[in-house]
């Protein structure tokens, strides 16, 4: 519920392992929301590779795509495709509905 | 459900009950027939408090049968806040209920003398109407208590709180759960006042005795009913987040959008929004014993609603909607879940809608009269709307009048009523929705949030003006359709994506009543309603002038995206060209 920076999962040491690959990272405000939470965390910020893209963060995440159904970075719609940058905050949804 | 039940209060001698049939209105129900009744019978210069106006109460063709999801009742008339017609559409057990007991609707007309007040008995013997002053100033729990205590608890409910005895403009009418509290309301437009108008409190319903509505093709009917319920219950939205978080689950997706309105529309985004967000409430209404999934009338699959317990673990109220979190939550700059949830419990006692009672708070926090963030004074502002001072009679009375009362520039209506959580400049189809819509300023009525921000029935970019108006146009011709039906709008989310879901529902009417409707025939009810709206409203005074949002959407951007809103006056004028 609370979004602490919960702590290091599988998913960190995924990207604890590609750190040592190249020393510049991309600080990356990674949140996730509803189900997603569930054996993950609410908010972290993670580091990545430059040009990595959002498929290689839910890839990390062990969130498949279908999981994925809603992406924002800063607050604006994203694909999997799309790749990251430094200091982006990247939001993923389950797929939600209510009025 | 071959009858009109019409209840004439100003007749000589008392009200007076008579039944007649559909004629001119056959096969119609819910929206549908409300609309036409109010558009057909009502004059629509008369005002909304006069004895010439009438209150519809009618559940959807499909209410009162096994069809899962098929009890939600519409309450139209000509509305007091909007001026125009209005149809305000509720959950509860009320539209099941009635509906077995035959009636297509109720009508309240003319007007009692003075202040009487009656309570009016429906069950399978006939219809009893009562002096019930005794009744007086009752806010809905007291009521429903009473009414238990005299009826059994076989009964359901249709109430009005102190509001709708005032007469505010944004009264509410309850409809009992199915563990009788009243915590469904028709809440826009309204529509308790009129009830309170008519001097009619309560309205209880006892269906013992009585069955289903048995359909014409049984087999079929059955089948096309596990078709639609796997349906439901297999897509993602249907069958897991609304069950699991409830309406609310859309907090955090539209603050992260940038479309929350936050303190009066000032920002996009609301730094308190993860605390009142759909999953802390979810986790809230766990620990202490409530629960997170609960249904607002027997026959629903989807569950969206919850059980909200206090920090006790007593009940205080069910899961407060989406709308009313924001509308007392981010719009006020408040952040208290527990002080939500009351806010929510005082609206659905004293009979306000939580919308517009929210979004008066927070203009009235704009104006200086309580800081915004302070739950206490907002607490006690909606206790004023219950002890009916002057200042509590203004805010119950909606945002429009308080906005104007209190010197506001920026207060977000249309037509007169409040509009709720999401910023027409972040989201541009609902912007369009909101301005348009014959029934004011509405989210329901045309949700384009669905395919703007949620990528349900595919994808327009909301912050852009393009493809705004037909999405607009596509969705409330949908939801016109849907609200005739008894259904409830959240089913949209599947029928949407799957193809196979939409025909089930199409098969559960033509199966029921032995008709051969297409895809077709859904869209022509829907355009024949809105067209009907439309026309009512013409008549009564609006223009395409009034198709607008307040200027400073226009004007004045917003953060994060810094948009104002885009769409052509011009677009939106051939919105309803078909
Ligand atoms: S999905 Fe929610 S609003 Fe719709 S009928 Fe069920 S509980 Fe009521």
């Amino acid at each position: 519920m609370s979004e602490t920076l919960a702590g290091p999962g599988v998913s960190h040491f995924f990207h604890r392992r590609q750190k040592t690959e190249d020393k510049t990272f991309m600080k990356i405000t990674v949140k996730l929301f509803a189900s997603l939470r569930k054996d993950r965390f609410a908010i972290e910020k993670r580091e990545y590779n430059p040009g990595q893209s959002v498929r290689d963060v839910l890839a990390g995440l062990d969130i498949t795509e279908g999981e994925a159904a809603i992406l924002f970075i800063n607050s604006r719609h994203a694909d999997p495709a799309t790749i990251l940058n430094e200091g982006d905050t990247l939001a993923v949804f389950p797929p939600v509905g209510g009025g | 459900m071959d009858k009109i039940l019409r209840i004439d209060m100003g007749a000589e001698g008392g009200p007076k009950a008579k039944e007649t049939g559909l004629d001119a209105y056959s096969g119609l129900g819910g929206r549908a027939l409300t609309s036409s009744i109010v558009a057909g019978e009502v004059p629509p210069l008369c005002h909304p408090l006069g004895a010439e106006n009438k209150l519809v109460i009618s559940p959807g063709l499909l209410s009162g049968t096994g069809a899962a999801m098929s009890g939600r009742i519409s309450i139209g008339c000509k509305s007091p806040l909007t001026g125009g017609i209005k149809e305000s559409n509720s959950g509860g057990q009320a539209a099941q209920v009635l509906a077995r007991l035959g009636y297509a609707a109720i009508v309240l007309e003319g007007k009692p003398p003075g202040d009487s007040l009656y309570k009016v008995f429906i069950n399978k013997d006939g219809v009893k109407i009562e002096a019930a002053a005794s009744l007086r100033m009752l806010p809905n729990y007291d009521l429903i208590d009473k009414m238990k205590e005299q009826y059994g608890d076989k009964i359901a409910c249709i109430s009005i709180g102190p509001a709708g005895e005032m007469k505010l403009s944004a009264a509410s009418i309850a409809c009992t759960d199915p563990e009788l509290r009243p915590t469904r309301h028709a809440g826009r437009g309204g529509v308790g006042a009129v009830m309170g108008a008519k001097g009619v409190k309560v309205i209880v319903l006892d269906d013992t005795g009585l069955k289903a509505r048995p359909p014409k093709d049984l087999e079929k009917f059955r089948a096309a009913n596990k078709i639609f319920v796997a349906g439901l219950s297999s897509h993602p939205v249907t069958g897991q987040a609304l069950p699991a978080y409830g309406t609310n689950v859309l907090t955090n997706i539209v603050n992260e959008a940038g479309a929350y309105p936050a303190y009066n529309f000032k920002d996009g985004q609301f730094p308190g929004a993860s605390k009142i967000s759909g999953e802390t409430f979810a986790e809230l209404e766990t620990q202490r014993g409530g629960n997170p999934t609960h249904h607002c009338h027997r026959g629903c699959v989807i569950r969206c609603s919850g059980i909200f317990n206090d920090k006790n673990g007593k009940f205080l109220t069910k899961q407060p909607e989406y709308e009313t979190v924001w509308a007392h939550g981010a719009h006020c700059g408040i952040d208290d879940p527990d002080a939500i949830a009351m806010l929510d419990f005082l609206d659905d006692n004293y009979g306000v809608d939580t919308i517009d009672m929210g979004v008066a708070i927070g203009l009235a926090m704009q104006a200086g009269v309580a800081k915004f963030g302070d739950a206490e004074a907002a607490i006690n502002l909606v206790k004023e709307v219950g002890k009916g001072t002057p200042l509590g009679r203004i805010l119950g009375s909606g945002a429009a009048i308080t906005g104007r009362v209190f010197g506001v520039e920026n207060v977000p209506v249309v037509k007169g009523q409040a509009l709720p959580a999401y910023d027409p400049r972040a989201v541009q189809g609902i912007g369009v929705t909101y301005a348009t819509s014959p029934m004011g300023g509405d989210h329901t009525a045309g949700y384009s949030i669905a395919t703007n921000i949620l990528k349900s029935g595919g994808y327009v970019d909301p912050l852009k003006p393009e493809g705004q108006v037909e999405l607009s146009r596509n969705l409330q011709i949908a939801t016109a359709a849907i609200d005739s039906t008894g259904m409830c709008l959240f089913i949209a989310f599947a029928v949407l994506d799957q193809p196979e879901t939409f025909q089930a529902l199409i098969d559960l009417l033509n199966s029921f009543y032995g008709l051969e409707l297409n895809a077709g025939s859904v869209t022509d009810l829907g355009k024949k309603v809105l067209t009907v709206e439309r026309e009512f409203n013409k008549k009564a005074g609006f223009t395409k002038e009034h198709d607008r949002l307040p200027r400073y959407f226009y004007t004045e951007p917003v953060a994060p995206h810094n948009i104002t809103f885009m769409v052509k006056d011009e677009e939106m004028d051939k919105l309803f060209d078909w």
